[in-house]
């Protein structure tokens, strides 16, 4: 089964890319931020359908949900403080417990609820793809145990804190027309809050990280969810 | 006919030594409304989990148990789900979805229902519990006893032929348990679904039930109807625990030895009065109850509260007085206001006018006066307390050295040793409260506060609470209690209190308090009313039995 | 707008991803500023004036960095107004950068109250009808979080006791605090989830040929509904090629053509992005009738 379903991913890339470049050549590069939405929506579709096929059991997905309610409610918690919020950290803890597909749903249905909470707006769908990303590659580093290596899970956490303020300032500076001063001038500003964002990252998972992670697999253990498969 | 047929079960969890069930036999038939009773551990809940195979625990097991001529172990994932239903004990834990609708259609979708015909049947199930009203509302904003309600309705949409029950009512008010019971007998009665139910407060299913079980150490003890098992518990041991949970006037008669009449409800209860003892000698039990200290330690005068400007105050008026080191109970039904009147004692709510005293200290104006630990709180459910993984992390988080000594004390007085390196999760509720109360020992308050101590306990984890309640009334605490729980107030409690409408509307002794309320009282009360003066607990009622039986001879 | 909340979950998502799609895609200034007018009318129907006006301080404040980012760095343009360290500042950077700006408040506009009327419910149906499994996490979620807010409360007010450590001056006591409470929730809500996981299994879930069951009808106005707005849109699009609507704004603005084709798109457009409020207008005017004749 495994050869039929990486087959069938890379048959929907191919069919998704020829959309978009069809899309791209039929609004003659001009509609940038209109194409990257598109991108992002129908890139999120396949890591649904694959996990919706797969046709996962209760304890799997009563886990994420959990999880995805937890980076929800957290931000409630930590309403004092603007801007340090545990909810990345969590989606990286998430799909290295968990695996890559369920980092992947804990992610993207966090960035949805938690808009449909605090507004929804044009970058709730990039938030959708780009947090589901992150804890896809959470789980997929972690296939081979190397976020247990401090160094590689903390430049994963400064990573992640920059990455989404990086690609919306893109896009925004895409949309409008790309120029590399633009792109600058717009980032500059926004390097405090990288920054700001990174260092929240790093220090949610320096505390979160381990008991998190004990709690989760004292959770897997009592589901019976340990056996290798769901970690693939 | 039998519908399940239990055979020499045997059953070992993976990281146990001992069995849990050893040899269990039985035989339910169509249409039997069962209850199962038992201590906590006695492997009740174990056995029950057998009869539904996707809850079956991990383990080594032996014999067999068979649903109609089907081994359970071999059934498969749709007839296990719409002939076996399953209530679990906590009502939050077994909502799946965020409505009303969607839960009660949940099970229907999940067996391949068709869309038309879930929303007749979930129309007509709505209907039977009646909450048909509640239909479109967000499943977080019903009451517990709602909820409950709701996770029966969903699993009877699967149109079980089995309704198997783990105490469903623990985590309810008594009101609510008394209308959820009602409803399973609605549901044996109306549609003949045989009931199994796991229960340890009797008072209320004993007289509907046509079986009872009594289970201990893994065996059943005793079987048969509610006269049978009664005799035979007193037989086997007349001063277990067990024998305690059996319904007041069914204790009375066994304890008197006049079976032949055993009355099971207070209205039977009072018909044997009035038979055997029309004409008492002796009335009145001259016990007067604990001694008061005359110091007061907490005082609230004329306190009125609300939590927003423009709405009713929830508190009108309220005045009380705790005297130092007694057990002072808060009784009264739900929203009348006994949380809040807690929590404007804690200093988590501020009254906007009235005066709270502690130590004759304004603590409304003094608020740095509670600062030291200076009051505990118990919460109904102790686990909001815990975080951490084993339990002796639990207690040894957060504390200096020379509290650790004290720690040890406590860890040996309370006899918990053995649970150090357990997860605060995997302990039963008694244990957990244990654990809880030595936490909140650890800070030295003076004033502890219990919210609902009593909920989902046992006669014995009961028993041991009010032992450990009084033993630190001993040794300086102070302790007030916030309860539905009628018996246990009127056997434990200094001094009890009637919360209502926003104030304190009766304050006494349990003796007298008990015996001048005529509906919200004791069942022993209420059963020996205009026959004895002031008997309160089944034991003072037996007691003057015996007292009068005496004085005829 | 309470009536088109009212009509099916899938003609309010085709609604929306209509009108959002028109006014990225269409840098027509017209075709902006209709779009910009009705979201505002839209938004402030749904959500009323007072939650309008509170966001719009922050939103002027989005508008004009954005609007004036462009000509700042771009150079392009044929109508220098001045220099700047030797660089032009053009007016065809101006507009087009007060253009782009329109153009996203536009569609935040139209994403707030799209948030608005697509409640919930209608999220976890879409989700549903298409991924069953996720639109129950979704619903599962929704289940999750206010029981977790109310023990969060719990646990906060448990903590407040005595010397309340969240109010504390050292924010070390302070984070401390928090992060137990976080930690406190985390474990509770994990190991309650074991339950929900066995009745789930109990009520039979892992069966193949779930179904999914809803409470929404599909009645002839929302067949009209997604017919007026599939037409409409391959009007408009007709149109927009065959009349050469294409606006450039580099190197020079394109002229605003007023044709009667150009209107007729226009207008089409417009009342495209209007029907929601003309229903629900035409339904108030429909109750004040009904009750004026009692």
């Amino acid at each position: 089964m495994p050869t039929k379903s990486s087959t069938s991913k890379i048959i929907t890339a191919l069919f998704l890319l020829a959309i978009l470049i069809n899309f791209i050549f039929f609004f003659k590069g001009n509609n940038y931020l209109i194409t990257s939405m598109l991108i992002a929506v129908f890139s999120c579709l396949p890591f649904y359908y694959k996990y919706e096929r797969r046709k996962p059991e209760a304890r799997e997905i009563i886990v994420v949900a959990v999880i995805c309610a937890l980076a929800v409610v957290s931000r409630l918690l930590f309403a004092f403080l603007p801007g340090f919020k545990p909810i990345i950290a969590i989606i990286i803890i998430a799909g290295a417990a968990l695996g890559k597909e369920s980092g992947f749903l804990c992610g993207s249905l966090s960035a949805l609820i938690s808009n449909m909470f605090f507004g929804q707006g044009p970058w709730s769908v990039y938030q959708m793809l780009i947090w589901g990303l992150i804890g896809y590659c959470a789980g997929l580093l972690n296939q081979k145990d190397l976020l247990d290596k401090p160094v590689i899970r903390y430049s994963y956490a400064i990573i992640c804190g920059i990455l989404f303020s990086v690609l919306i300032d893109f896009l925004t500076v895409l949309g409008s027309g790309f120029t590399m001063a633009k792109y600058i001038a717009l980032l500059i500003p926004a390097l405090p809050f990288m920054a700001y964002y990174a260092i929240s990252n790093v220090t949610f998972i320096f505390f979160l990280y381990k008991p998190f992670m004990k709690k989760l697999n004292r959770v897997k253990l009592k589901y019976g969810l340990v056996d290798e498969q769901y970690r693939v | 006919m039998e519908i399940i047929t239990i055979k020499d079960l045997k059953f070992k969890y993976i990281l146990n030594d001992e069995n849990t069930l050893n040899g269990v036999n039985l035989t339910i038939n169509e249409g039997d409304f069962v209850v199962i009773c038992g201590d906590s551990g006695c492997g009740k809940s174990t056995l029950i989990k057998h009869l539904k195979k996707e809850l079956t625990p991990y383990g080594t097991r032996e014999g067999s148990i068979k649903y109609y001529n089907e081994e359970i172990s071999a059934m498969d994932l749709y007839t296990s789900a719409t002939n076996i239903g399953y209530v679990m004990q906590n009502p939050d834990n077994q909502i799946v979805t965020d409505k009303v609708w969607h839960e009660l259609a949940f099970g229907l979708e999940n067996i391949g229902v068709e869309r038309q015909i879930i929303r007749r049947r979930v129309a007509e199930m709505a209907n039977f519990f009646g909450i048909h009203t509640l239909f479109r509302e967000e499943s977080d904003t019903l009451s517990g006893g709602q909820k409950q309600i709701l996770n029966l309705a969903a699993t009877m949409l699967l149109q079980p032929n089995v309704l198997i029950l783990d105490e469903p009512t623990s985590q309810l008010d008594p009101i609510a348990a008394v209308e959820f019971i009602d409803i399973l007998k609605k549901i044996n009665d109306e549609f003949a679904t045989t009931i199994i139910l796991v229960e340890h407060r009797l008072e209320e299913v004993f007289k509907v039930a046509n079986k009872v079980i009594v289970m201990d150490q893994g065996r059943i003890l005793a079987e048969g109807n509610q006269y049978e098992i009664a005799q035979k518990v007193k037989e086997i041991d007349e001063n277990s625990t067990f024998f305690s949970a059996i319904p007041t006037p069914a204790r009375v008669a066994l304890a008197l030895d006049l079976t032949e009449r055993m009355p099971l409800t207070i209205k039977e209860g009072r018909r044997f009065l009035n038979y055997y003892f029309k004409q008492p000698l002796v009335t009145t039990i001259d016990k007067n109850g604990v001694e008061l200290s005359n110091e007061v330690i907490v005082e609230m005068k004329n306190v009125y509260f609300r939590y927003v400007k423009d709405q009713d105050d929830i508190l009108r008026g309220v005045n009380l007085k705790v005297y130092k080191n007694e057990i002072y109970c808060l009784l009264g039904g739900n929203g009348a206001g006994k949380t809040t009147t807690i929590n404007n004692i804690a200093g988590l709510a501020k009254p906007y006018r009235g005066k709270i005293l502690i130590d004759g200290i304004d603590v409304i104006k003094n608020k740095s006066y509670l600062d030291n630990n200076y009051l505990a709180y118990l919460p109904q459910n102790p686990t909001l307390l815990f975080s951490k993984d084993s339990v002796k992390e639990e207690l040894e988080s957060d504390i200096s050295e020379e509290t650790k000594e004290y720690l040890n004390n406590l860890i040996a007085e309370f006899k918990i040793e053995h649970l150090l390196g357990q997860h605060p999760y995997d302990l039963s509720g008694g244990e957990q409260q244990k654990v809880a109360i030595i936490k909140i020992l650890l800070q030295h308050p003076k004033i502890i506060l219990l919210d609902e101590p009593t909920k989902g306990l046992d006669a014995t984890a009961k028993l041991h609470l009010a032992n450990l309640l009084k033993d630190l009334t001993t040794k300086d605490y102070t302790i007030i209690i916030v309860s539905h729980d009628i018996e246990f107030c009127a056997q434990h409690a200094s001094r009890c209190a009637m919360f209502f409408d926003g104030e304190v509307v009766s304050e006494d002794k349990p003796r007298i308090f008990f015996k001048d309320n005529n509906f919200y009282t004791t069942a022993a009360a209420k059963m020996s009313r205009s026959i004895f003066d002031n008997a309160i607990l089944c034991e003072d009622v037996i007691d003057l039995c015996q007292q009068n039986l005496q004085q005829v001879k | 707008m309470r009536e088109f909340k009212t009509f099916h979950p899938f003609v309010n998502l085709l609604y929306f991803v209509a009108v959002i799609f028109f006014t990225m895609f269409l840098t027509h200034p017209i075709f902006l500023i209709l779009s910009f007018i009705t979201s505002l009318i839209f938004l402030i129907k749904a959500v009323g004036l007072s939650e309008v006006k509170s966001k719009l301080l922050y939103l002027s404040v989005f508008f004009i960095v954005l609007a004036l980012v462009n000509p700042l760095f771009v150079h392009k343009g044929a109508t220098p107004l001045f220099y700047m360290n030797g660089n032009a500042v053009t007016l065809e950077a101006c507009i087009y950068g007060i253009v782009f700006a329109l153009m996203l408040i536009s569609v935040i506009f139209w994403f707030f109250s799209f948030n608005k009327i697509m409640t919930s419910d209608k999220i976890i149906y879409v989700f549903s009808t298409f991924m069953p499994t996720i639109g129950l996490m979704i619903s599962m979620i929704l289940r999750f979080i206010p029981r977790f807010q109310t023990q969060l409360k719990k646990i906060i007010e448990m903590n407040k006791i005595g010397d309340n450590p969240y109010k504390s001056k050292s924010i070390i006591r302070r984070l401390g605090v928090i992060f137990k409470t976080f930690s406190i929730l985390v474990t509770w809500a994990f190991e309650n989830s074991i339950d929900t996981a066995n009745t789930m299994k109990a009520r039979g879930y892992g069966l193949k040929n779930r179904t999914t069951f809803h409470l929404y009808k599909f009645e002839l106005r929302d067949i009209i509904f997604i017919v007026f707005i599939v037409v409409n849109l391959l009007l408009n699009i007709y149109l927009y090629f065959s009349l050469n609507m294409r606006f450039y704004y580099y190197p020079e603005i394109s002229p605003i053509t007023i044709d009667l084709g150009s209107i007729i798109n226009y207008l089409s457009y417009f009342l495209l992005l209007l029907m929601p409020i003309i229903i629900e207008i035409k339904e108030e005017i429909r109750w004040k009738l009904l009750l004026s004749k009692i």
